[in-house]
């Protein structure tokens, strides 16, 4: 249970970084988002 | 399209192809499984949920090897991979399903016993995700894991981890410990469900003497020793004799404390008739002094850095130039588990277990692991 709630959180977060990266005007931001981006992923597709 | 958008798409493709370098080295670590040899000794191999279902399908079953001697006699389980990141035993487990010929009574080999271990390495550790034995026809090569049950497969730790039955608070980390989880729980964590099903086995399988392989790294006081619960103090005491006797290996033993829970050498005692004992063998790439962590650490136990520590009088082995190579640490293992197991038929002659040719200690030096490791089918 706690397992599936942190995954939706996970999925939310990714889906937040996203929505900001597509926001976001500044390219050292656009960059840093797309960097964070990744561990999250990885963790919602279960990689890692 | 906007120079902003031509940016934010290669923004985005080069994060995606770095998720995708990443990601598949992570994959083949989760789905990686090295080729083990049916030996001719081995008569069937069965899996740890046919003493458990609960575990079947999940990434906790794993390949119990029984092999059954031609006459009638005791049995013996030896467990390898309770800690995944401790390689002699592996190798130890793969020289007896390889090599072995059961005379009498029978032998169960479980290689890989937290196969969820397996599947990570240690973050921040460095912990290369295989080593290679090389052999007269070639190579083979084997997973190193972690010494803690994946976290993608159990999680979240708790702060404290209390032991079931016995109440003791343990780190939180350790409840992905197999070796701090026995005797197991039914309706537990995934580790104490392999726990829970390798005690079943012993119970059903009525295991006589289960020994238990591990490593640990040279500044930790319990190191090239064998540690038995009570019970079993007499096999030890026997094996270790001859074992300096007769081929000039200084082991240690202990007796298991009574209050240190979830390790094999005392639950497994407590909870089932089984006489059990672990072996310890010395592992440097474990020790938090080592320097660069690569293969060749793992197998030729070189360090400089812990070289220094040996000659500031830190470590609880001798250590020198010669470091602790594999062949010598598989060497003491195999001379160890054939020990405990002639010691317990001397002392219970209407259990006798014999088996043959499985290399000893000066053997395994002399003529190295490989020489002892057979080739896989459609080997490439
Ligand atoms: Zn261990």
């Amino acid at each position: 249970m706690i397992t599936f709630i942190y995954y939706l959180f996970c999925a939310y977060i990714v889906a937040l970084l996203i929505w900001n990266y597509v926001e976001e005007n500044n390219i050292y931001n656009e960059i840093l988002y797309a960097f964070v981006l990744m561990p999250f992923l990885l963790r919602v597709f279960r990689i890692n | 399209m906007s120079n902003k958008t031509i940016r934010k798409i290669i923004i985005i493709l080069f994060s995606i192809i770095m998720m995708i370098v990443a990601g598949r080295e992570f994959l083949i670590r989760l789905n990686q499984r090295e080729p083990i040899v049916k030996g001719p000794g081995v008569t069937t191999i069965a899996k740890l949920s046919d003493y458990f279902e609960d575990i079947k399908g999940t990434i906790g079953d794993t390949d119990v090897y029984i092999m059954d001697g031609d006459e009638e006699g005791g049995t013996v389980l030896i467990i390898s991979g309770g800690h995944p990141n401790e390689i002699s035993g592996v190798l130890t487990n793969v020289l007896f399903i390889e090599n072995a010929n059961i005379i009498k009574g029978r032998v169960l080999l479980i290689p890989f016993a937290n196969n969820s271990g397996f599947t990570a390495g240690h973050p921040g550790e460095a912990y290369p995700m295989r080593y290679t034995i090389n052999t007269e026809w070639g190579s083979r090569w084997f997973r190193f894991g972690d010494r803690w049950t994946n976290p993608l497969h159990q999680w979240p730790d708790p702060e404290v981890y209390v032991h079931y039955p016995s109440g003791q608070s343990l780190s939180g980390f350790d409840i992905r410990n197999l070796n701090r989880c026995f005797p197991g729980r039914e309706n537990g964590t995934l580790t104490e469900k392999v726990a829970f099903a390798i005690t079943q086995l012993i119970k059903k399988e009525k295991v006589d003497m289960t020994i238990d392989l591990h490593e640990a790294e040279p500044m930790y006081p319990v190191i090239n020793t064998i540690v038995a619960h009570q019970r079993a103090m007499d096999i030890a005491v026997f094996a270790e004799m001859n074992l300096s006797a007769y081929e000039g290996i200084r082991i240690g033993k202990e007796l298991s404390p009574e209050n240190l829970h979830g390790l094999t050498h005392r639950e497994l005692g407590d909870y089932t008739d089984t006489f059990a004992l672990l072996a310890e063998t010395c592992n440097p790439i474990q020790d938090p002094c080592r320097g660069r962590t690569d293969e060749n650490l793992l197998l030729t136990g070189k360090d400089d850095f812990i070289l220094k520590a040996g000659k500031l009088g830190l470590l609880f082995v001798p250590f020198d130039e010669n470091g602790s190579p594999v062949d010598e640490r598989v060497g003491r293992h195999t001379s160890t588990v054939l020990e405990l197991i002639n010691s317990f038929s001397e002392l219970y002659p209407d259990k006798e277990i014999i088996i043959s040719n499985v290399p000893r200690y000066s053997e395994v030096i002399e003529k190295g692991v490989g020489h002892y490791l057979l080739e896989p089918e459609g080997n490439l």
